[in-house]
């Protein structure tokens, strides 16, 4: 199976190196990270290979997670086995990074004493290591403003109390022996989207992936219910106009999650074990209920002087209430642009051209719902000819959109039994973002 | 993941059909991950979705990074092999663009094309005026100049390209595009010898006189020595085919048994065996595919009972059948097995080898014959059209495969035997021997009453294989008359051919492989005779 398993960071620098076989040489890890920078500029394959020895490999926060196999092993595994560790990882050390890696690496040499023994994966699960791992997490809180008290002036509760920040779901879970802390529960609803739209401006495929994610710090095991919208419905209905609300194509559940009751009445049960896991993941094709967030009208042309005009007129199709944060826009250009000028409705929006990608990018901070923007770019090309004008290709969009769902998935409640002693914390989150929003020109 | 799904559609072709839209690929993606999508992109094209597929593809043609680019050209070069007019439209579209990536990828591609596809030459023709002056790098220009050798009768400014390329001779460091302008120039001679006949005194007087690198002057020479003997063998000798319509039809291959790659399909083998079945790119023309070195010519000292010296005479008509042969095999081969003819085993070393493991395989009978480290298989091929092959037909398509044959009896005597010989190289071998011999033995004793057992060679050469323990013994030297065999249909009048292979030191997967060629070659020797 697994021979060894090594962390390295980004630049090379071994963090962590567990040799489980005791075959191979020391010069592993420099004959992986040689591979891999020798691709320059690209992603290097998950799998590679050196004469014998096979590496898997993944990149989490920063990290290089590789581990080294022979031939005979399932690929599938291992990667899937990489990223178990990887979450665990980030669970016990409460974020994933270099900096918390190397606090934390006696910690990560028991956790991989645990989970794989002589190569052979044991449990990945933290219930059960919970028993085992004895060494406590080292971490540095960033300081914030939200630790100080919580009540307001005069005594009045702020809006403090009811908004926690992103980082108060990053703290270490406890070891079994600590009873303190607070026992809280993050669910986090992240939906991705694949859009390409044609150039004749109509929708040539569209998905959606989402998972519902559960961060559970509570100390002991009780039953959670969640409970989704009513109107949930799973598959294709067969009239056309008469299919549910929410809806989605396809949907798996963690093995954990009890569902007798989701025919009925769209709950899930489970017992959260501490630490993050993903309750349930589901994907949409080709029939969203909402409509698409963006789209684009552009005219592109050539002006007198030779240079190449593109107008580009973006408009924002979400509810006027909402709005989609850090909107950055890829526009292709043809080889050998030289110099672009710009004319943009608003000072917080940039855009710069990238020589190395050959591209022009349009950053907006914040788009409002309902509203569109344009802007005007005009770049000087030595060689343009009407061909050219060909390669001003598919516009790639990339953005994230808080508090909405495409699929218009909610959470109707969160309920824990039996009631906890202590006072309990439910946070509930929506994120939708782009995965791959091309609009064809 | 995606070489798993290759191997999938190889055996299951309409599976993942209506799902092709899930191949499309995000701008983001990693340059390894988008050209697999693309490959199996071009193997869900059917009628329907050929449109959607090709304008996504369209698409990519522009991307930043110049291999993607390339194989996004390419795959619409694979998908015009069936529809060939919307893939030369955008094509030829692209041409336009004047970028010397695109045009030397578009090129190749037309390249491929019209070998597979004479039909598309007209289209092609046209469109490659004016492409010289964007192309840049050495496949582009070598295909470039294939193409006009072989249609230069059709491109009017053929002879002022071909000028330009052999003014700059001196300057050109390539050996792959000087190779290719000679023979470029010569057949436009061919056809047009007023326009091109001092430009191909200068190209021979340069290559002859003033060339340093020896295989180029050596091609010189054999040209001017050949225009010597006469236009008509000249004519003869270089203008063979221009195409090979059998090679690669998209749809209608026939599908791969799923247990072939069933027991590899979730472990890491199939990366190990290098790209399924990938079509190569940059290979150069299409008639030099074949190109095998061949080692120990002193071979032909050693043989009594063969005729080397008329191999070259009448290997015209064995090189036809054997480029197709070997072009089938180039793509079927996986990538650890090669195979070579040195060292030399003379006959009287064959004989001996022969008798002496015949004789261990007797004595042991039945048991396993592990101790002494050699593999026997036994295989039973349907192709009787074999027997009316010349045996220098037979050799020469043997030895373009590397595969020695020692001897053989006379044209339709019966019984019918060959003896052959090879070595296998495994370049991967982790627990594998790197080489080995194989000896081997072709029968047919052409007795219209036996009744002779077919196998499906590729599929059950695995259980053949493993089989081969609990064969009983045979000498082969006896009469075969009282060997039955069991028979699915029993044709009485069809025989099969025996095929008898002795393996040392043992190496199933090689052994394997070996089988599988010889075979291939066999069918295609009989499948031309038909």
């Amino acid at each position: 199976m697994i021979s060894q398993v090594f962390i390295l960071s980004s630049k090379g620098d071994h963090l962590i190196y567990k040799d489980f076989r005791g075959g191979a040489g020391n010069d592993i890890v420099s004959i992986f990270y040689e591979k891999v920078t020798a691709l320059t500029g690209d992603q290097p394959p998950v799998v590679m290979n050196h004469k014998d020895i096979y590496f898997v490999h993944i990149r989490q926060g920063g990290l290089y997670w590789v581990a080294t196999t022979t031939a005979g092993s399932s690929p599938f595994t291992i990667t899937e086995f990489l990223n178990r560790l990887a979450a665990l990882v980030k669970d016990y050390c409460g974020s994933l990074s270099e900096k918390s890696v190397q606090m934390n690496f006696a910690l990560i040499y028991e956790l991989l004493d645990e989970i794989v023994d002589y190569g052979y994966i044991q449990t990945t699960s933290s219930d059960v290591l919970k028993n085992f791992i004895q060494t406590e997490a080292v971490t540095s809180r960033p300081f914030s403003l939200f630790d100080l008290s919580n009540v307001g002036l005069f005594g009045a509760e702020t809006q403090q109390s009811k908004v926690a920040p992103s980082s108060a779901a990053t703290r270490p879970i406890q070891s079994s022996r600590e009873q303190g802390g607070k026992s809280e529960i993050f669910v986090d609803v992240i939906e991705r989207m694949t859009v390409v739209i044609g150039s004749n401006g109509l929708l040539m495929k569209a998905d959606v992936e989402g998972e519902i994610r559960v961060k559970c710090y509570m100390p002991s095991c009780s039953e959670m219910r969640i409970g989704l919208n009513e109107e949930f419905s799973i598959g294709k209905s067969q009239l056309r106009g008469y299919g549910a609300a929410v809806r989605v194509d396809e949907c798996s559940f963690h093995q954990a999650v009890r569902l007798d009751e989701f025919d009925s009445h769209r709950i899930l049960r489970l017992c959260p074990s501490q630490g993050e896991q993903t309750v349930m993941q589901y994907q949409l094709s080709d029939d969203l209920p909402s409509a698409l967030p963006f789209r684009l009208f552009p005219t592109i042309e050539r002006d007198n002087g030779g240079r190449l005009l593109m107008y580009m007129k973006l408009r924002c199709d979400l509810p006027p209430k909402s709005a989609a944060i850090n909107v950055c826009a890829t526009i292709p250009v043809p080889k050998g642009s030289m110099s672009l000028s710009q004319e943009l409705s608003s000072p917080d929006q940039s855009a710069e051209l990238k020589p190395q990608s050959r591209a022009v990018v349009w950053q907006i901070a914040r788009f409002a719902g309902g509203t569109q923007l344009s802007a005007l770019f005009k770049l000087e090309v030595p060689s343009l000819s009407s061909a050219s004008m060909l390669e001003v290709g598919p516009v790639g969009l990339s953005f994230e959109l808080p508090k909405i769902t495409a699929t218009g998935l909610q959470i109707r409640f969160l309920r824990l039994s039996p009631i906890q002693p202590g006072p309990s914390q439910r946070w509930v989150r929506y994120v939708t973002h782009s995965d791959s929003y091309t609009i064809r020109i | 993941m995606s070489v798993c799904l290759q191997l999938l559609l190889r055996s299951v072709p309409g599976l993942l059909g209506p799902h092709y839209k899930r191949f499309f690929c995000g701008y983001a993606e990693p340059a390894y991950i988008k050209e697999r999508k693309m490959q199996v992109l071009v193997e869900l094209v059917n009628d329907e979705n050929v449109a959607m597929i090709l304008d996504e593809l369209k698409g990519y043609c522009t991307d930043v990074n110049t291999d993607t680019a390339q194989a996004a050209i390419s795959a619409i070069g694979r998908i015009g092999r069936s529809y060939s007019d919307r893939c030369l439209q955008i094509l030829t579209g692209l041409l336009g663009l004047k970028q010397d990536h695109i045009t030397s990828a578009v090129v190749q591609t037309m390249r491929d094309l019209v070998w597979v596809c004479p039909q598309c030459s007209d289209t092609v023709c046209l469109a490659l005026d004016g492409c010289e002056e964007t192309l840049q790098d050495i496949q582009g220009r070598q295909a470039l100049l294939w193409l006009l050798g072989v249609y230069g009768e059709r491109i009017s400014t053929a002879p002022y390209t071909l000028e330009v390329f052999i003014d700059r001779v001196r300057s050109e460091a390539s050996l792959g595009i000087k190779m290719e302008l000679l023979t470029a120039t010569m057949r436009l001679f061919l056809c047009r010898p007023a326009e091109t006949q001092d430009m191909l005194g200068r190209l021979l007087h340069y290559c002859i006189e003033e060339e340093t690198d020896m295989c180029v002057r050596d091609q010189a020479l054999l040209y001017y020595r050949l225009l010597h003997c006469g236009i008509e063998k000249t004519r003869e000798v270089l203008q063979g085919r221009r195409s090979d319509p059998s090679l690669g039809v998209l749809i209608g291959r026939p599908a791969k048994p799923v247990s072939q790659w069933a027991r590899c399909f979730n472990t890491l083998e199939p990366l190990s065996q290098g790209a399924v079945e990938a079509e190569s790119d940059s290979r150069g023309s299409p008639e030099h595919v074949t190109y095998n070195p061949k080692p120990n010519a002193d071979l032909s000292d050693t043989l009594s009972c063969s005729h080397i010296e008329e191999v070259d005479s009448g290997s015209d008509s064995a090189m036809r059948c054997s480029d197709s042969s070997t072009n089938v095999l180039a793509s079927s081969i996986a990538a650890p097995l090669s195979l070579s003819l040195s060292p030399a085993v003379s006959p009287e070393d064959f004989e001996h080898l022969w008798l002496q493991r015949q004789a261990l395989h007797t004595e042991r009978g039945a048991e396993k014959i592990e101790e002494v480290d050699c593999a026997w298989i036994e295989e039973c091929v349907r192709c009787p059209a074999v027997l009316h092959c010349s045996p220098q037909s037979l050799q020469a398509a043997m030895q373009l495969v590397n595969i020695q044959t020692l001897a053989f009896t006379p044209q339709h005597m019966l019984p019918w035997r060959v003896y052959l010989y090879t070595h296998t190289q495994r370049s991967h071998s982790m627990d594998a021997p790197n080489t080995t011999l194989i000896l081997g033995e072709l029968l047919c004793t052409g007795e219209a009453n036996q009744k002779s057992g077919v196998k499906k060679c590729t599929a059950d050469s695995e259980a053949g294989a493993e089989g081969k323990e609990d064969q009983l013994v045979r000498k082969e030297m006896d009469a075969t008359a009282d060997r039955l065999r069991v028979s699915e249909d029993g044709q009485e009048e069809e025989e099969g051919i025996k095929v008898i292979l002795n393996q040392q030191p043992k190496d199933d997967d090689a052994l394997r492989q070996f089988l599988t060629i010889l075979i291939t070659v066999l069918n295609t020797l009989s499948s031309e005779k038909d």
